[in-house]
């Protein structure tokens, strides 16, 4: 499956059990770019009245890890091994977008960035990752 | 601001240098020395986020309103390449975000011919021009 082939399978994929709990879906997938998309509600939301920081990671971690993926030829997946964010600005409701992207790909660990934005297109947080390369055949 | 006034005792003993500054970047290079190896001959990961911390912290202090003393209360680094002694590091240090009170940055460490070493984030207090009344230790 080349770089084309996986973007699109990852567009047409059953919805996974996560992204269903969650309502967050994938908006958007190419080579190398994975977006994924969150309608912010209630739902999400702590006691502080804005959107619990570990629902912005979910997001974060699966754009990167899913671009990643986009880029990876030889039927192998990834799964993160270490991840980093910084939530600059607190989100109370509306569309959440985790941009994924590349920033390097080694032979056994991959290293993404992604950029989460509300619908105004502010940057809400910033996040990289480390992922480790899962050969074909195990763990999916 | 010159890039001599960029100096500390730290600068100088590692042979750090200013090499450029724009609105919100700041790019400074060092040349790995012998003394800089770890166990396996390359440059230690210790002396490279040392590099990627002080192109970020100078890199704060070029935003406006003037930022007079930027302490990195938060950094990582992603160790991408090995990095030779003998080779000239260069850490561009960029600002993503500008608070009142932190500023979030992110930098990239590039060897020779631009080949990736390191990918590093930070964060720092900052204290600006009008409120510096408090000693904050600097970052460079």
């Amino acid at each position: 499956m080349g770089p084309a082939d996986r973007a699109a399978w990852l567009l047409k994929a059953e919805r996974a059990g996560w992204m269903e709990t969650l309502g967050a879906r994938i908006a958007e997938a190419e080579p190398g770019r994975v977006v994924i998309e969150l309608e912010a509600g209630p739902q999400h939301r702590h006691g502080g009245g804005v959107v619990q920081g570990g629902v912005i990671t979910q997001i974060a971690d699966a754009a990167m890890g899913m671009t990643l993926a986009t880029l990876q030829e030889d039927g192998s997946w990834n799964t993160t091994v270490e991840l980093k964010i910084n939530f600059l600005r607190p989100v109370v409701e509306g569309t959440l977008r985790a941009v994924g992207r590349v920033v390097e790909m080694r032979q056994s660990l991959l290293f993404g960035e992604a950029d989460v934005v509300d619908d105004r297109g502010r940057l809400v947080a910033r996040a990289s990752s480390t992922c480790m390369v899962v050969p074909p055949g195990q763990g999916r | 601001m010159s890039p001599a006034a960029a100096q500390s005792r730290a600068w100088e003993w590692l042979g750090m240098r200013l090499v450029e500054v724009g609105e919100g970047t700041a790019t400074v290079e060092m040349t790995a020395q012998e003394q800089m190896a770890n166990h396996s001959g390359f440059v230690h990961g210790g002396l490279i986020s040392t590099l990627a911390d002080s192109a970020m912290g100078r890199s704060v202090r070029t935003i406006k309103p003037e930022v007079l003393r930027a302490a990195s209360f938060d950094l990582k680094l992603s160790f991408i390449a090995a990095a030779r002694i003998g080779e000239t590091l260069r850490a561009v240090g960029k600002v993503v975000h500008s608070g009142r009170r932190t500023c979030v940055t992110e930098c990239r460490v590039e060897g020779e011919r631009g080949r990736l070493i390191a990918t590093a984030s930070g964060t720092f207090m900052v204290s600006r021009e009008r409120e510096a009344t408090q000693e904050a230790p600097g970052a460079d």
